[in-house]
């Protein structure tokens, strides 16, 4: 019944997470060139005076991703349920309506940490390449809150779709996209190295806004 | 006095008491009742925008009612239970289902979740389509994917089969297809069918009881047997074409064309004439018209 259901929401976004992943990996890459091309040109240490002078993010490539990542998941995963009320033959199957959307959800999170983890892997193998050990503390620090806001983006993205009441619909757009705002506002590195934990608890707790729209869905309410 | 012993008792499948429900400060319905008999084929029919789909979206829960009971298999359906909801086999408006898939994929999908899945069922009827196993449901015509709907209700086996307006976008051929098959299936598993259709013709000789929905009212519920029995149509000329007759007791409703005028009614032949001649209308040529369930479903509900 699990896999059923997985095979469901992976027959919906197969392409676009294919995509997405050839784009985390250029990204990657082109963060790799960079890199090299500086430490080949410039002297090691001058480098490095630079970056921690300048604050310079050498992995800026990645700020995105895993916003379009959440972005681009959630609406191939939530729109076809949208369209022609599809969502109420995922809900008529005999399973537990709650137990139904957060496998729903959970699908979709598991493939944006996955993105997400090969970002995080990559990077650092990059970092350890060319860097001293303090750049890689601080690059955790900073791509963190940037993997939630990915996460939190895909969950409002959910909330926006399941939504069946348009005006709130815009509304929990609003709402969602100044939260989503929140894990990108600040520049340099090491920005949210005293805030990673209220950033944290944040996107858990706007998580929780799904089984207010699926209470709605099911209530009708329009 | 029958008395009742447990092989005479016909149990409800269905029960609804005094439904209400609103959209906003737009009354749909109210006070809406009706019990569906375990094994027999109900039609819910009305115009456009009488509460059709708002009835069967709260019988499937999915719309809370203003007020009302609403009962499927003894449980209020806004909380149906995993298993009940696997006696429940559901075709959505427009013969909805997952575009995405392929023939083979949709099947694999629903098959594991209902534990009376009849594999053979689903594929006789592909079978009959020119499609392959691989061939996405996206790429397919309304009347397939029609086909792909009805194949995996009865794959699945229910006991009761909800089917909002299977018709439609269909040609007179896959229509004739579904109600074939549906007929089948019903009779020879004693199953239960609760069905709308905008076209009334289709169900004509498939329906066992019905009930006709009227702007946030019931018209009428009864066996459709009985009512093209008892409901008639008169037809006559009157001198004076300006004459109106307003639906009441006898009436139901009336037609006009120039000075031809039908009239729509429950009662006999005499009692009309009574009427008619109680209100000394002068009119010639009175004679029954035969009708068809559209026809009477028109007489009734009017053509507005």
């Amino acid at each position: 019944m699990i896999s059923a259901l997985i095979m469901k929401e992976w027959l919906k976004v197969k392409w676009v997470t294919a995509g997405l992943l050839i784009v985390h990996i250029a990204a990657l890459l082109l963060t790799y060139y960079d890199l090299s091309n500086l430490f080949k040109s410039y002297k090691a240490n001058e480098v490095i005076i630079q970056f921690i002078t300048f604050e310079v993010v050498y992995y800026s490539k990645l700020k995105y991703l895993a916003l379009l990542s959440g972005l681009g998941i959630g609406i191939f995963q939530y729109f076809p349920e949208l369209n022609q009320s599809r969502l109420k033959l995922t809900l008529h199957l005999p399973v537990k309506e709650h137990l139904l959307i957060i496998q729903m959800a959970a699908t979709g999170i598991v493939l944006l940490c996955l993105l997400c983890l090969i970002d995080a892997v990559i990077i650092s193998l990059i970092t350890a390449l060319f860097l001293p050990r303090e750049f890689f503390d601080s690059m955790i620090t900073t791509t963190v809150p940037w993997y939630l806001g990915g996460l939190t983006a895909y969950v409002w993205v959910m909330v926006v779709f399941i939504e069946p009441s348009w005006r709130k619909r815009i509304l929990l757009s609003v709402v969602g996209l100044g939260i989503v705002s929140l894990f990108y506002a600040g520049s340099g590195f090491n920005i949210y190295a005293y805030s990673i934990w209220c950033i944290a608890v944040l996107a858990i707790i706007s998580g929780s806004v799904i089984f207010l729209s699926a209470y709605n869905f099911k209530r009708g309410i329009m | 006095m029958d008395k009742k012993t447990p092989e005479n008792v016909v149990s409800n499948v269905v029960e609804i008491n005094n439904l209400t429900h609103y959209y906003g400060s737009r009354l749909i319905f109210e006070n809406l009742s009706f019990n569906i008999r375990e094994g027999s084929i109900f039609g819910l029919l009305g115009k456009n925008g009488t509460g059709k789909t708002t009835t069967i979206n709260i019988l499937n829960g999915f719309l809370r009612p203003k007020s009302g009971q609403c009962l499927m298999f003894g449980e209020d359906s806004y909380s149906l239970s995993p298993a009940t909801k696997a006696r429940v086999g559901f075709l959505i408006e427009g013969h909805v289902q997952y575009s995405f898939m392929n023939i083979r994929q949709i099947e694999r999908y629903y098959s594991a979740f209902y534990p009376r899945w009849k594999k053979e069922a689903y594929y006789e009827l592909m079978s009959k389509l020119a499609v392959t196993e691989h061939q996405k449901l996206s790429k397919m015509s309304c009347g397939q994917r029609s086909q792909v709907a009805l194949g995996l209700i009865l794959a699945q086996d229910p006991d009761l089969l909800i089917l909002d307006d299977f018709s439609m976008g269909l040609d007179a051929g896959y229509r004739r297809l579904f109600i074939d098959y549906l007929t089948e299936y019903a009779k020879a598993e004693k199953k239960t069918i609760f069905i709308t259709s905008h076209i009334i013709q289709d169900l004509e000789n498939f329906l066992d009881d019905c009930i006709i929905l009227d702007y946030r009212s019931v018209l009428l519920t009864m066996p459709v047997k009985e009512f093209l029995g008892t409901f008639k149509q008169y037809k006559f000329e009157v001198a004076d074409p300006s004459i109106t007759i307003p639906p009441g007791h006898i009436v139901k409703n009336s037609e006009r064309v120039k000075n031809k005028i039908s009239i729509y009614s429950f009662s006999s032949e005499g009692e009309v004439t009574q009427f008619l001649n109680s209100r000394g209308i002068q009119y010639s040529g009175l004679h029954l018209v035969p009708m068809s369930l559209e026809d009477a479903f028109i007489g009734l509900t009017g053509k507005y």
